[in-house]
């Protein structure tokens, strides 16, 4: 248990390591050119994209970690988050297809894209795989 | 002073003195090349050491082969070549065997000789010794079933360097110039430009034609799969960005070749070759980026790879590390090692973000490039297929890797982390991921065309379109896989085109085996039945019995025992050549095809 504590906190202290670093090169790049301050809006976009990135890897996990409850509200404040952070933005149209809600446009398409490579994966699942030795039967069959 | 240093010949000379050092001398020695070939390399491009131009001539037969053609592309993958290399040997430096640091070191240099060669020839000739440096890197596995995928991995090879040997040539006869540039398809070329774009084709693993890459890598020797990642397919990409640039075809090779391999991908459960299908997904964004052709595609396509031999190799490396200290690869016997191997978990988890192009992490200022531009031109599509591969990459090598991997349910497996080169092989890929997705420009400042020097990755748009994109795919992998929609991993194995280098050859030795020789038999027993029915009246049949006996006999029932008798001792000896046979033959007739039509050109 003690072991499990000490490398949770090792895992956690290199993530924390790694964002610091962002921080050091942000905060560079940042003083060295002025008039940046929308960059900060975007890189705090950023890292709340990857605080809930390691969420989701947390928390998907069987059984139950500690905290599971919080650590499923901070998710959906993320996903939220990624939505309403959609409206100060300019956005590019390209196609028709963005029109409508340009604002959740990417959200509603990366779940639907998803769902839909699930699904048809698993009707692929139906004929694609073979026993793990087929080929090896398949040639001793032969012989 | 020297005008100018071979970075591959480095690693190919260098090779030659691996078995004299032992011990702690090897270890040191082994890091002598790379470093020197990065050095020469970042000479390169800070003008030191000839940054422009062409280098080492070398007359041969009435042509002139280059060795260092050097201008920005091929510094550019130049350096990414170097810097891979460096960080894979440290990786690879606890290995023993000398033979497979010679056969990665062979690999590496082949691979910046291609980069760097500015003729066909030498192309070729580099290309060739790459296939066979990577062939020995998966028989080093020394396993039957990497003994078998080596040798399909060789067949697929040797038919694709056979289409591009026979185009070269009459490339050559047709145009009169070995000159490695701009091809383009059809055009002066004509035929041999086709035979030439298939065989490059082959190398970076395009539908259908990709079955070697999925089938070999995950039998390569763990620190041979983190090479293997890196250089095939990526001296592909640098090829046909050369030679092939704005052909419309790869657009929507490329497109294909984003979407189908995640299928693969998630209904696999190796987690090797996942990769392996996720490494195809990333080389359809190259192909997409070459096929599109603008100044910028052309530059995302370049910085993409360059990003992508990073987090691939990084991602191998974390595979492999698990491999090394677990001896399981599945992702239904692994699960919950982020216990044991937290720094293992964070490598492999940053380089999963990169390769989905989350903000901030360096997937992201190159791929964007290339859908923007995609987005730009207005491929309705295209940007469909590949905004929709997006989404899956992270799903697939995005969370399930490191999910099943390291979360997940706990296996009970209880190890430790791996050696400390390893750690630090993969601590400094893990550094880059996060520094060019942070600081991205001193990759545009080396990129070929200057137009991406003015391009902004982090712009509202991009950045919280491409994050709303990845949460809400995050949120559609959480919600099925806790209601159970998400397909279970399995231990099964997937069909795929290595099918056809498996199947049709079983079938055309089961063919001499079994229908043929039942013919020769039959007509076997009939001609001795004649025979003894004649024998009530000898002298009248005598004559004619002699003949049957030398018609059916000797001509008909033997020539299927002949052929079957040629096949028999490939089949002992080496044991699996025969059930590819027919494959080989089919690409024998092929390159007599191409020598016949070569004889039809210069007439």
């Amino acid at each position: 248990m003690k072991d499990e504590i000490r490398s949770r906190n090792l895992l956690i202290a290199s993530f924390v390591s790694f964002f610091a670093l962002i921080g050091i090169i942000f905060f560079v790049s940042w003083y060295t050119h002025s008039e940046l301050w929308h960059e900060v809006l975007l890189w705090f976009y950023v890292i709340v994209g990857v605080v809930a990135y390691v969420v989701l890897c947390f928390m998907a996990k069987k059984p139950a970690p500690p905290h599971r409850n919080l650590l499923i509200v901070i998710y959906f404040c993320c996903l939220a988050g990624m939505v309403i952070a959609g409206l100060p933005v300019h956005w590019h149209i390209e196609f028709p297809w963005q029109e409508p809600i340009p604002i959740a446009f990417y959200a509603i398409f990366g779940f639907a894209a998803c769902v839909f490579l699930i699904y048809f994966a698993k009707g692929l699942r139906l004929w694609l795989p073979k026993e793990y030795d087929y080929y090896e039967k398949k040639r001793r069959g032969r012989e | 002073m020297i005008e100018w240093l071979h970075p591959g010949l480095i690693f190919i000379f260098g090779a030659f003195l691996i078995p004299l050092f032992k011990g702690k001398w090897k270890k040191a020695y082994l890091l002598l090349p790379p470093t020197a070939a990065l050095i020469s390399v970042v000479l390169m491009l800070k003008g030191v050491l000839g940054s422009s131009g062409s280098f080492w001539h070398i007359p041969f037969l009435q042509y002139t082969l280059v060795l260092g053609r050097v201008d920005k592309l091929s510094l550019c993958f130049g350096l990414i070549f170097t810097l891979a290399a460096f960080c894979m040997i440290l990786y690879a430096l606890h290995v023993e065997s000398s033979i497979e640091h010679m056969a990665s070191f062979f690999y590496v240099g082949s691979a910046l000789g291609v980069v760097f060669a500015g003729d066909l020839f030498t192309l070729y000739i580099f290309w060739e010794i790459m296939a066979i440096a990577s062939l020995l890197l998966v028989w080093l596995r020394k396993t039957d079933r990497a003994r078998r995928a080596g040798m399909r991995y060789f067949l697929w090879h040797f038919f694709g360097g056979l289409c591009l040997l026979g185009g070269i040539i009459m490339y050559v006869i047709n145009t009169g110039t070995v000159a490695f540039d701009y091809i383009g398809l059809g055009g002066v070329g004509g035929l041999a430009s086709y035979f030439i774009f298939i065989g490059f084709l082959l190398n970076a693993g395009a539908p259908p034609i990709h079955g070697w890459l999925p089938d070999a890598y995950p039998e390569a020797t763990i620190t041979g799969a983190v090479f293997m990642s890196a250089f095939t397919t990526k001296t592909a990409v640098y090829i046909l960005v050369r030679t092939f640039p704005g052909t419309d075809i790869l657009i929507y090779i490329g497109a294909i070749m984003t979407v189908y391999p995640i299928f693969y991908a998630v209904l696999e459960n190796n987690v090797r070759r996942v990769l392996g299908y996720s490494l195809l997904n990333q080389v359809g964004f190259m192909l997409c980026g070459v096929g599109i052709g603008t100044e910028l595609a052309i530059c995302g396509t370049v910085a993409h790879a360059f990003c992508h031999i990073i987090y691939k190799g990084l991602l191998f490396m974390s595979a492999g590390s698990v491999m090394q200290m677990t001896g399981k690869e599945n992702c239904t016997e692994l699960g919950g090692l982020y216990k044991t191997m937290p720094f293992t978990t964070a490598c492999c988890m940053i380089a999963a973000a990169s390769i989905s192009a989350f903000p901030g992490f360096s997937g992201f200022v190159s791929k964007s490039m290339i859908i923007s531009e995609a987005g730009c031109l207005h491929l309705g599509i295209v940007w469909v297929l590949l905004q929709l591969a997006s989404a899956g990459v992270f799903h697939h090598a995005g969370v399930k890797v490191p999910y099943f991997t390291f979360f997940a349910k706990d296996s009970g497996i209880r190890t430790h982390e791996p050696p400390l080169n390893m750690m630090l092989g993969m601590g400094i890929p893990a550094f880059l991921c996060v520094f060019l997705g942070v600081y991205p420009q001193p990759l545009y400042n080396i990129l070929p065309n200057p137009a991406a020097l003015g391009y902004m990755p982090y712009t509202g748009s991009h950045v919280v379109g491409q994050a709303q994109m990845l949460m809400f795919a995050s949120l559609a992998f959480y919600v099925l896989i806790i209601s159970g929609v998400y397909p279970p991993e399995q231990r099964k194995i997937n069909l795929d085109t290595d099918w056809l280098v498996r199947i049709p050859g079983m079938r055309f030795v089961w063919f001499c085996q079994k229908p043929l020789i039942a013919f020769a038999n039959f007509i076997d027993r009939n001609v001795l039945r004649t025979a003894d029915a004649s024998k009530s009246s000898p002298d009248a049949v005598a004559v004619c019995e002699k003949w049957m006996d030398k018609f059916y006999h000797k001509g008909l029932t033997s020539t299927p025992r002949a052929i079957y008798k040629g096949v028999e001792p490939l089949k002992s000896e080496i044991g699996y050549l025969p059930w590819n046979l027919l494959y080989v033959l089919i690409s024998f007739i092929i390159f007599l095809l191409i020598m016949l039509l070569w004889g039809v050109g210069i007439k």
